[in-house]
């Protein structure tokens, strides 16, 4: 029965990736299927259309495996080679430098509205309580 | 052209055999021996670049013959559905941090790409190429070709931004002194897109939660701000 399972968990997954696919091809929005696809797993898990254990096994495997995914897109960066030789220094500064910045920017932001949060509804029960 | 590159460049599974086989080497590797600062992802990104140099194979027609692979990021994205439902909870709870961060880091993003630019004396389809070079390819592409932005460029910054969140994600976090897992996944996430969620799922639970949902929040948000961009330089 353990086929059986893999089966139609991966028919559940594509099918909603099949949703997603034409999400993209009707709406006239820059989203692309994949994205599509993930809203709608998120919306029929929230409201118990996909049951967890209908897509489980084969949603581990599938994420599992994902970063083998990337290896032919990384190594096609070889390929571009003689097309970016010439830009080498500004691509590889504006590349590092800029992830850092982004990485920075969004990560303490992210942490200082949180504490703030925090703070806000720590203060909030403390009101509460006196 | 030997007879054997010549069969190579056509195998699709030997390519195929070949790029599992470097994942599968370099994890095994690294879980083996216990190798704390050795990257497990970028071994095998030099290993199969390695091999297609060793035999002088053509990097494009590897990727046409890696497809399968590459096809499954589809259902793999929508997958990432699975860690963020099961951390809903902190995403009720979080949710004004994730959008703040997300759009801090666009804005950061683009304004330093702006000023790098301006600095190189990069043309205008340069800069436009680079403006996106956070956000999930299946995006940034589109906007990129709509806007007559360089794709070359595009896709260099963007599998560099994304290996190096891939690679240095954890690094980062502790050295930058972000220790809240929810900043920890966010910044991952609209830093680094689907490679560096890879990562942040390894990180931990929330982590990769709030990783995936950057991914898709900071890629639609993103449009706005490179169509808003590109007006500036």
């Amino acid at each position: 029965m353990k086929f059986l399972r893999y089966a139609q968990q991966f028919s559940v997954i594509l099918t909603i990736s099949m949703l997603g696919e034409i999400l993209h091809a009707v709406l006239p929005l820059p989203v692309p299927t994949s994205i599509y696809g993930m809203l709608l797993m998120l919306l029929a898990l929230c409201t118990h259309v996909v049951r967890m254990e209908w897509i489980k096994d084969a949603s581990d495997f599938l994420l599992k495996i994902m970063p083998v995914m990337f290896l032919p897109s990384a190594a096609r960066f070889a390929a571009f080679w003689p097309q970016i030789q010439a830009l080498l220094v500004p691509l590889t500064v504006i590349s590092v430098g800029v992830t850092l910045v982004t990485f920075a920017a969004t990560g303490w932001t992210a942490q200082l509205m949180i504490w703030m949060d925090r703070k806000g509804k720590g203060r909030k029960s403390d009101d509460c309580t006196n | 052209m030997t007879a054997l590159t010549e069969f190579l460049n056509g195998s699709s599974y030997t390519l195929l055999a070949v790029t599992f086989g470097s994942y599968f080497l370099c994890t095994y590797v690294q879980m083996r021996f216990h190798l704390k600062h050795y990257n497990a992802y970028l071994g095998s990104i030099i290993l199969v670049v390695a091999f297609l140099a060793l035999f002088k194979l053509d990097y494009d027609k590897y990727y046409s013959a890696t497809q399968a692979i590459t096809m499954l990021l589809t259902p793999a994205t929508v997958c990432l559905a699975v860690p963020l439902y099961q951390q809903l909870s902190a995403l009720k709870e979080n949710w004004k941090a994730v959008i703040g961060g997300i759009v801090a880091g666009i804005v950061a993003t683009m304004g330093a790409v702006l000023v790098l630019c301006i600095a190189f004396g990069l043309t205008h389809a340069q800069y436009v190429g680079l403006l996106p070079k956070s956000v999930t390819l299946a995006i940034s592409l589109g906007i990129v070709q709509e806007l007559g932005g360089d794709v070359t460029l595009l896709i260099s910054s963007l599998i560099i931004t994304g290996t190096l969140g891939n690679i240095f994600a954890p690094m980062l976090c502790r050295l930058m002194h972000i220790t809240e897992p929810v900043a920890k996944g966010v910044a991952t996430g609209a830093t680094s897109h689907a490679m560096g969620t890879v990562t942040a799922l390894e990180m931990g639970p929330v982590e990769g939660a709030m990783s995936s949902l950057s991914v898709a929040v900071a890629g639609i948000l993103s449009v706005t701000g490179v169509s808003v961009f590109a007006n500036f330089y």
